[in-house]
């Protein structure tokens, strides 16, 4: 070994190094922006349909709705994304999920269960929705495979802690 | 037989003057290798004529002589690579000197039992770790912004807050028709330019509708920055109309128009004060 493979190897290694320290690129290409366009058309129209529909509500107990009817439609997504084994894809709805949930569904939730007392009209209602936001996180948080290369990424495995920390903040409807 | 090989031959022969047969033939034909065959005639000619010692006395003095002279080769000549070589500008001299002495016998063999352990590993199957993860694929910005405004509505409780988180999402869908527009397909440019005017008209025009009761001030000051946004994107789409591929110009035409009417509706609403 002399003084230039020596150097080679280093050299080599730092470069690994760096590499294997590298996230995901900063600044994408127009190509790749339209790629990611083209697969989330529909979503990113869906969104500002959801986003128009919580405009219009007015209630913290219409928000909830709202939210969880955007939480369902994230769902689809992530369904879509275990159909084709793809674990970023699952990664960065459960995120988006987690954002509306804790942000959007569980402040709203947490603000119409001080108003709305069980003598309330609305108190029926409330628990219905409640009781709708749980089972739709407990459905997406079933949609995580639990065999096979997927449910052994760590990514997966993270993006499923996210859902079910989601789930465990909007909690079951009680029996005030 | 080549020339080379046959003059190797000729030097070979006890008397170049006496060469074999094979050798004659060819030497009949050959200029060059005559040459050398005259010369190693020379040469041997020369020899024969060195003076020889007379006694044994005489050949140890010759000996002597030539012992005293030194070997024939006194110095190697200086080349770039020796003379990289040499004590001063070889910090590592130490470590390559061990390095060139060492038995490599040993590590070579412990590498290759290494790598038939890591081979045996692989093949048998079995239980394992996850496997190590890919670099993470690029996420859409649009997407991520979307859902951001869409958490800061479910907390905005007037039409001032709602008019300015519509105002930066058409902002954003106008800005992703911008990056993506050269390499874009019609659809493409069709589905932003529909989104851009829902998230307008449906949202910030929707709002600025429903702030009779926001303070004049505030709702003069809300007014004016949704008011100034709407310029840029409509002045951005008015450029795009023009220079952008023929095939998405009439959706920046679209787009220019949209984000002009509705900066009409905000300029009179905020000069008639309602």
């Amino acid at each position: 070994m002399n003084r230039r493979a020596a150097c080679t190897l280093l050299f080599i290694a730092v470069l690994s190094n760096w590499a294997d320290g590298q996230g995901p690129a900063p600044g994408l290409s127009a190509g790749e922006q339209l790629r990611l366009l083209s697969r989330n058309r529909r979503l990113l129209d869906d969104m500002v349909d959801r986003g128009l529909g919580l405009t219009d509500a007015n209630t913290p107990l219409t928000r909830v709705d709202e939210c969880r009817r955007t939480a369902d439609r994230l769902a689809l997504e992530l369904r879509e994304a275990v159909t084709r084994n793809d674990g970023d894809r699952l990664a960065e709805i459960s995120d988006h999920m987690g954002v509306v949930v804790s942000k959007g569904l569980v402040p709203n939730l947490q603000v119409a269960r001080e108003q709305i007392t069980p003598s309330s009209p609305d108190f029926g209602k409330l628990q219905q929705i409640h009781g709708e936001a749980a089972r739709s996180l407990g459905d997406a948080q079933g949609l995580f495979p639990t065999s096979g290369e997927l449910s052994k990424s760590r990514r997966v495995q993270d993006a499923r802690e996210k859902v079910t920390t989601a789930m465990k903040e909007v909690g079951t409807p009680d029996n005030r | 037989m080549s020339c080379d090989e046959l003059q190797n031959l000729i030097l070979a022969l006890q008397d170049p003057m006496s060469p074999t047969a094979d050798l004659l033939t060819h030497l009949n034909t050959c200029a060059a290798c005559r040459s050398v065959q005259a010369q190693a005639t020379q040469i041997d000619a020369l020899i024969a004529a060195l003076p020889v010692p007379s006694s044994a006395i005489a050949r140890q003095a010759c000996l002597n002589r030539v012992l005293e002279v030194g070997p024939v080769i006194q110095s190697v000549p200086v080349t770039i690579s020796s003379r990289t070589r040499s004590g001063n500008h070889k910090p590592f001299a130490p470590l390559a000197s061990w390095l060139r002495g060492m038995n490599w016998q040993y590590p070579a063999g412990l590498a290759a039992a290494t790598l038939l352990a890591v081979g045996v590993w692989w093949a048998i199957p079995g239980k394992r770790g996850p496997a190590p993860e890919m670099a993470e694929k690029p996420r859409h910005q649009l997407l991520t912004q979307e859902v951001d405004h869409y958490v800061k509505l479910s907390a905005a409780n007037t039409a001032t807050a709602r008019m300015a988180i519509w105002t930066d999402w058409a902002t954003d869908i106008g800005q992703e028709s911008r990056v993506i527009h050269k390499v874009a397909q019609p659809e493409d440019m069709a589905a932003l330019a529909a989104m851009f005017e829902k998230t307008v008209n449906r949202g910030v025009v929707a709002q600025a509708e429903k702030m009779q009761t926001v303070p004049p001030a505030e709702r003069h000051a809300a007014l004016t920055t949704a008011i100034d946004k709407l310029a840029v994107a409509m002045a951005d789409a008015d450029a795009l109309a023009r220079s952008a591929p023929t095939v998405t110009q009439k959706y920046f035409t679209r787009m220019a128009e949209t984000a002009r009417d509705a900066r009409q509706i905000l300029l009179v609403k905020r000069e008639a004060g309602i």
